[in-house]
């Protein structure tokens, strides 16, 4: 579960309200309430630790019809601008 | 009245009234000035307690008077100030009592703004009418965007206030710019193109802002131009409309899934705080906690009450259980078994009793009396049936003897037999010649032959009287 590589932070979070919503609903067989318990903590970890490294970043297109994109951060340019 | 003049041609002399009149006449047949087009600028402007504006249009050069009555300015969509500039559409009228011409002016436009106010008010009716503004058209945002798509100029304030409000409240997206211009002839293809560009792009985005910073009608104007309009009506996700200040509406925002005031707003909008995901987050944690520790409690209860129960409480009692009903199984067999016994017994002792009460000797003396006595009778009873049957028989032998007839033989008959004796032969039928026969006297047999051709026949049965 926390080696999933290519979990989103949106694929956590709806799956975290999901489990959450299971749990409180009391429908579930108590061995399974307590792995999805589990579940759920590591997600929360997940998207905690997801939020506490985040770094926005900026990608911009060129401005051309061409398709490539240039992978240029934008970001300095942008703060000075004005 | 007529006065010569130096050249010969008599004058014609109008009173002012007549004069004016003529005038008046002259500049209301004109087509040119009946419906005519001026600029310029507003001066002197005085709207009257009636309604009614006065005031004076002039340029660098010129001035001419100007009204608009009450009906006419009720519509006009902006308030006309001093130094406003504006384009009117009017017509050429005289005021007789005072011998002014001035504009009776139909409707004003402020300059420069009223022709493209009115491809806005026509672009939007159309756009309006084919539904493209319905609400059932309006999508809703991403919650949590990885990627979000922004079209606008490269250099302007707008990405720089959507990126730094973005990485305030939420960094662990990706902002994707599509440049464009945002102002100017070529704008309007560029933003296009940029949107285009985001939706072609191999991984896809969440959500689009399109937008750009304050400034007037002009420079917003690309974002009411039907290209772009049709283009973030036509977006396969989330168009966010971030055009200008609060005040500023254009055809874009209305196309768009979500209008926000400004470009930071529209950050805000498509980006949630991360302040609120870890109160979520947080929240998501005690939920599942108390949803499972609720779940546990609810087993223990469950649990404990078991253990309660008085079966559990004293194990010894499901003996005692079974106990009292092996008790009622033995009872039953007691019953069932050992009362029969009991009467069997019973039964046996009376019987012994009985037969304790029975004087055996006596009844085996009258027995053997009896059986004595019944031997003798009967000794003496076949004793009298043999002599009877002696007698008896004697007399019998006395008859058959009488009745034998080889007695007869005796007194000279004789029989005649078939050889071998078998058949006695009565009839001369059963005599041919040759016939051997039998012949018995009285004191033995002897055999013969028929020797004669043939037997006399008598005819009909030999009686005892022929003999």
């Amino acid at each position: 579960m926390e080696n999933k590589p290519n979990l989103t932070f949106e694929d956590a979070m709806k799956r975290l309200e999901e489990i959450v919503r299971q749990l409180e609903a009391g429908e579930l067989p108590l061995s399974e309430s307590l792995e999805k318990y589990q579940e759920s903590m590591q997600l929360v970890k997940f998207c905690r630790e997801q939020l506490d490294k985040a770094e926005l970043q900026l990608e911009q297109l060129s401005f051309d019809d061409g398709d490539e994109i240039a992978e240029k951060s934008v970001v300095g340019e942008v703060s000075d601008a004005e | 009245m007529s006065t010569p003049m130096p050249n010969g041609v008599e004058a014609q002399v109008f009173t002012v009234t007549q004069l004016n009149r003529v005038i008046k006449e002259r500049l209301e047949s004109d087509p040119r000035l009946v419906q005519c087009h001026v600029s310029g600028e507003i001066s002197n402007f005085k709207h009257h307690s009636s309604g009614h504006m006065y005031f004076t249009l002039k340029d660098e050069q010129s001035r001419i008077r100007a009204v608009m009555f009450a009906g006419r300015n009720r519509r006009l969509r902006f308030r006309p100030e001093d130094g406003m500039r504006v384009v009117c559409i009017g017509a050429i009228g005289v005021f007789d009592r005072d011998g002014q011409y001035q504009l009776y002016i139909d409707d004003m436009q402020p300059d420069g703004v009223g022709a493209l106010y009115i491809r806005f008010e026509q672009l939007r009716n159309q756009l309006q009418a084919e539904g493209l503004f319905s609400p059932d058209r309006k999508r809703p945002l991403p919650p949590y965007p990885t990627r979000i798509g922004v079209v606008t100029s490269a250099t302007g304030a707008v990405i720089r206030d959507i990126y730094t409000t973005i990485e305030r409240r939420y960094p662990l997206s990706k902002i994707i710019l599509a440049p464009a211009a945002v102002q100017g002839t070529e704008a309007a293809k560029t933003l296009v193109r940029g949107l285009r560009r985001l939706w072609s792009l191999q991984e896809s985005v969440d959500v689009i802002i399109i937008g750009r910073g304050g400034g007037s009608l002009e420079e917003l104007w690309p974002f009411n131009e039907e290209m772009v309009a049709r283009a973030v009506a036509a977006s396969p996700v989330p168009v966010v409309s971030a055009v200008g200040h609060e005040t500023d509406v254009t055809i874009c925002d209305f196309v768009a899934d979500v209008r926000a005031a400004t470009p930071t707003a529209a950050a805000e909008l498509v980006a949630p705080h991360r302040q609120d995901i870890h109160y979520q987050l947080a929240q998501a944690v005690s939920r599942s906690y108390g949803a499972v520790t609720g779940k546990l409690k609810g087993h223990r209860q469950r649990l404990s009450d078991l253990r309660e129960r008085p079966v559990l409480r004293q194990p010894a009692r499901i003996i005692q259980v079974h106990r009292q009903s092996v008790d009622y199984m033995e009872s039953r067999v007691r019953d069932g078994l050992v009362r029969p016994m009991r009467q069997a017994t019973k039964q046996l002792a009376d019987s012994e009793r009985r037969l304790a009460r029975v004087d055996l000797h006596r009844r085996l003396v009258t027995l053997r009396y009896r059986t004595q006595t019944l031997a003798q009778q009967s000794a003496q009873l076949t004793k009298r049936q043999i002599e009877q049957g002696g007698a008896k028989l004697d007399r019998q032998i006395a008859m058959l003897e009488a009745m034998n007839p080889l007695r007869v033989l005796r007194r000279g008959y004789s029989v005649v037999y078939d050889e071998g004796q078998n058949r006695i032969i009565s009839s001369i039928k059963d005599l041919p010649p040759g016939k051997r026969i039998d012949v018995r006297v009285a004191d033995g047999t002897v055999t013969a032959q028929v020797t004669t051709e043939k037997g006399v026949y008598s005819g009909g049965e030999q009686t005892k009287l022929d003999i």
